[in-house]
């Protein structure tokens, strides 16, 4: 058997008469008694003859004028037909149709996607996040939401869907560096409110009145009066209630809200909603560019 | 010690030998010597001389590599195309039949491997395999006790050209330039940039591809 490998492998100088006379006598001997490889050393032969009889083919009767064309007429511009073609049908597979079919469809996916993807605000406005400092995460659930937050649950039933752990279910007491958030996300809101009822920017940033707990309201008050320039805001009303809480009324661009919370949250614990039990601020009016805020301010400690 | 008469005379023999050989292998290299100075000098009607005296033999190998007329009208063309643009560098160490046909090869290969990537061969053997075996078999009836005849039949030719695109790119190129093309050995290994001994196994190898694909078509 390793014989006849050996008599195969040396067909091609068999057939071309490029080896010893020695070792082609040895191969005739064997292939006289082999009939196998005798069988494949005939086909081996066919093969070959069979290529070199192939029918030569003819170039057709206008080819050199073709390629005197080709050669000595200026390349065509550029044209947005002939590159797209050629990119498409430049991808393995991936002929014309397929691959404006295929395009086509990513425009509608991005297009369909785009129009139903909730809107997130434009200047980290976003979710409110908030960590709690440490400090106020010792002290206990009554003082981190009011009753009029409460109420104000009750009253407008779409805030009850706004998913995230309010501040009085927040874990306390077990590890005093345990972090606390308080989550409003945007677009849980915007999905729960029904369509077209309301259609400002604020809204759709979920922005809110807000509480702001904090160690020492009184900085927190001159800070947010301190940044209103700079965000283009106004207070519009201050009423201090208590030596313990204050009441701002600010009307800011929609999208400074979030670098306002952003600020407030240096101060203390953030929340939504700004009422009290007895006197609860107005809902937050809103137009399509300005946002009017109540932010009541309450001590923690 | 001054050399013997007989050994000058032998030595100038030998130079005269030597010089009369180097101008008859100059004389061979440079056959289209003349149309490719004028064709560098800027002269169209000698790259036509060029295109004329080897467009058949391009056509064919074009031909062999695509397997089908359209294609190989156009890649023809773009071989004299290519090798009209990159003539100015061309420098005469080898034969320009040998340039021509190494861009011939490498151009054919390229567009190959394209087809074949794109599903051409495959798409035509679907479609004109399953019809046309049977017919195949029936025109060929008889090829055990006599398997000369199968020369005969003009469909052998489909059926080699078909088992020849089912090689690969590197086994084909050196089946149609030595078995097809007829080019030499040593003209192959200089085409293709091969040791020969290379060239000869990679010929015997697609061959005997060839050969059992036709057996297995043909039983």
């Amino acid at each position: 058997m390793k014989e006849c490998e050996r008599v195969n492998d040396l067909f091609g100088e068999l057939y071309d008469r490029g080896i010893d006379h020695e070792v082609e006598t040895s191969l005739r001997e064997h292939l006289n008694c082999c009939t196998c490889c005798r069988e494949e050393f005939k086909w081996y032969g066919l093969t070959v003859q069979v290529l070199a009889d192939l029918e030569r083919i003819s170039p057709p009767n206008d080819f050199l004028r073709q390629v005197r064309t080709r050669l000595y007429t200026p390349p065509p511009g550029f044209s947005f037909r002939v590159f797209f073609s050629s990119v498409f049908s430049s991808a393995p597979y991936m002929p014309l149709p397929i691959g404006v079919t295929a395009l086509a469809f990513v425009v509608v996916v991005g297009f369909v996607m785009y129009n139903h993807m909730p809107y997130t605000g434009a200047s980290g406005a976003a979710p409110v996040a908030v960590q709690a400092p440490a400090s106020s995460a010792r002290s206990g659930p009554e003082s981190r939401l009011s009753a009029w937050d409460m109420r104000g649950n009750a009253e407008v039933p779409w805030r009850n869907q706004i998913p995230g752990r309010p501040l009085h279910d927040t874990p306390t007491g077990s590890s005093a560096s345990y972090p606390q958030y308080v989550m409003s996300p945007p677009q849980q809101i915007e999905k729960a409110l029904p369509r077209g009822e309301f259609r400002t920017v604020a809204d759709l940033i979920g922005a809110d009145n807000l509480t702001v707990e904090s160690p020492s309201p009184e900085r927190a008050v001159e800070s947010l009066k301190r940044m209103l320039p700079d965000i283009h805001g106004q207070l519009v009303a201050e009423k201090p209630r208590t030596p313990r809480e204050w009441i701002l009324g600010i009307v800011i661009p929609s999208k400074a809200y979030g670098p306002l919370t952003t600020e407030l949250i240096n101060h203390g614990n953030v929340a939504v909603g700004a009422g009290s039990e007895t006197d609860p601020p107005p809902p937050t009016p809103k137009d399509d560019n300005n946002v009017l805020l109540h932010i009541r301010f309450i001590n923690s400690r | 010690m001054i050399p013997p008469f007989e050994t000058i005379l032998t030595c100038l023999c030998l130079n005269i030998v030597g010089l009369i050989l180097f101008s008859a292998l100059k004389a061979e290299t440079d056959e289209d010597a003349e149309a490719i100075r004028r064709c560098q000098q800027g002269d169209k009607d000698g790259f036509d001389e060029l295109v004329e005296k080897y467009h058949k033999k391009v056509y064919n190998l074009a031909y062999r590599f695509v397997g089908d007329s359209e294609e190989a009208n156009d890649l023809a063309q773009e071989i004299f195309v290519a090798a009209y643009q990159n003539l100015k560098k061309f420098r005469g160490d080898s034969k320009f039949s040998t340039w021509l046909f190494q861009i011939a090869t490498n151009r054919g290969k390229n567009r190959f491997k394209y087809l074949k990537r794109r599903g051409h061969f495959a798409n035509k053997t679907q479609t004109e395999g399953d019809e046309e075996r049977d017919s195949y078999q029936r025109a060929i009836p008889d090829y055990s006790t006599n398997p000369e005849t199968l020369l005969a039949g003009k469909q052998i030719q489909k059926i080699v050209q078909d088992a020849i695109n089912e090689l690969d790119p590197d086994h084909k190129e050196i089946v149609i330039l030595r078995d097809i093309e007829g080019f030499s050995y040593e003209e192959i290994a200089e085409i293709l940039n091969l040791p020969e001994g290379t060239t000869k196994s990679r010929l015997h190898r697609a061959r005997m591809v060839v050969k059992e694909k036709l057996k297995r078509v043909l039983s």
